[in-house]
């Protein structure tokens, strides 16, 4: 079966009938959304891949165990999850904000490694990891929509539900993260262009 | 006398949902119509856009070792 074609609902079916290669299909398919939602949250690799772990754990003894819902989508219902761990990590941790970078793995794993040198993955990785920095910036509220809507997946919907706000509002947040966050980036460029030319 | 195409007030909520596919589907034909002859309407909705965008780069991938860990402990669950 070529699970590559398949839809999230199908590839679910298929792996509660046993299927593995459903699984892995889905686990590739959403791990880098699920990952950048804790990653955000948590600020921190190792606590962020511990948590996408049990996140998918969780996932599995639902679906393993016929206790998966098969209304809403399999992507939001997998970062709500993760969501869910990261905000009670973050609860009980109450951990400084603060980044790590990314270890060295995560750099020799990605695809394009033999197209790309060494430096150029660097900067590309520097530079995404500076964007996560800004979104960290962010007025609280307006951070965690653009978390829900952007990587978790949830409709605005979903998120006005989940914390506790109008539609309206939750719109209005997102907005504002987008603005803020452009503004962000055009005065991080400007200061990282000024950086340059002065030495 | 030019006939000016008639168009509807979009706000910027409307936009946010455009840009996650959240808007019904004859708001976002409206819109999409209205995009053409609203300078300002596309220049706001080219903004958030190239902000959405670029939330993209954002996206990190976790460690080859935790995937490979996910699927294995699920499999490992297939044999017992």
């Amino acid at each position: 079966m070529n699970t590559v074609q398949l839809n999230d609902s199908a590839l679910v079916t298929s792996y509660i009938a046993g299927n593995e290669s459903a699984f892995e299909e889905l686990v590739n398919r959403h791990k880098s959304k699920v990952y950048t939602t804790i990653l955000l949250i948590v600020k921190d690799t190792y606590t962020a891949e511990d948590l996408l772990q049990e996140t998918f754990v969780k996932a599995i003894h639902t679906m393993k165990s016929g206790r998966y819902n098969e209304e809403g989508k399999f992507s939001s219902w997998i970062c709500r999850i993760a969501h869910n761990l990261a905000i009670d990590y973050f609860r009980r941790e109450k951990r400084s904000p603060m980044i790590t970078l990314e270890d060295g793995s995560n750099v020799f794993n990605t695809l394009s490694f033999s197209e790309e040198s060494v430096e150029s993955i660097r900067i590309k990785e520097e530079t995404h990891a500076r964007l996560r920095d800004l979104i960290q910036q962010l007025p609280a509220a307006q951070k965690e929509v653009l978390i829900m809507r952007h990587y978790a997946d949830m409709s605005f919907q979903e998120i006005a539900e989940a914390t506790g706000v109008s539609i309206n509002t939750a719109l209005g947040r997102m907005r504002y993260a987008l603005i803020n966050l452009r503004k962000k980036m055009s005065n991080d460029k400007t200061a990282y262009d000024q950086n340059l030319y002065s030495t | 006398m030019i006939k000016q195409p008639m168009t509807k007030t979009f706000t910027q909520h409307d936009l946010v949902q455009y840009l996650y596919n959240e808007l019904p589907k004859k708001q976002r034909l409206a819109l999409e119509e209205a995009l053409m002859v609203d300078q300002e309407l596309a220049e706001c909705c080219a903004d958030l856009l190239l902000t959405q965008l670029s939330l993209e780069e954002a996206l990190t991938q976790p460690s080859e070792r935790v995937t490979n860990a996910i699927i294995s402990y699920s499999k490992s669950l297939s044999l017992q």
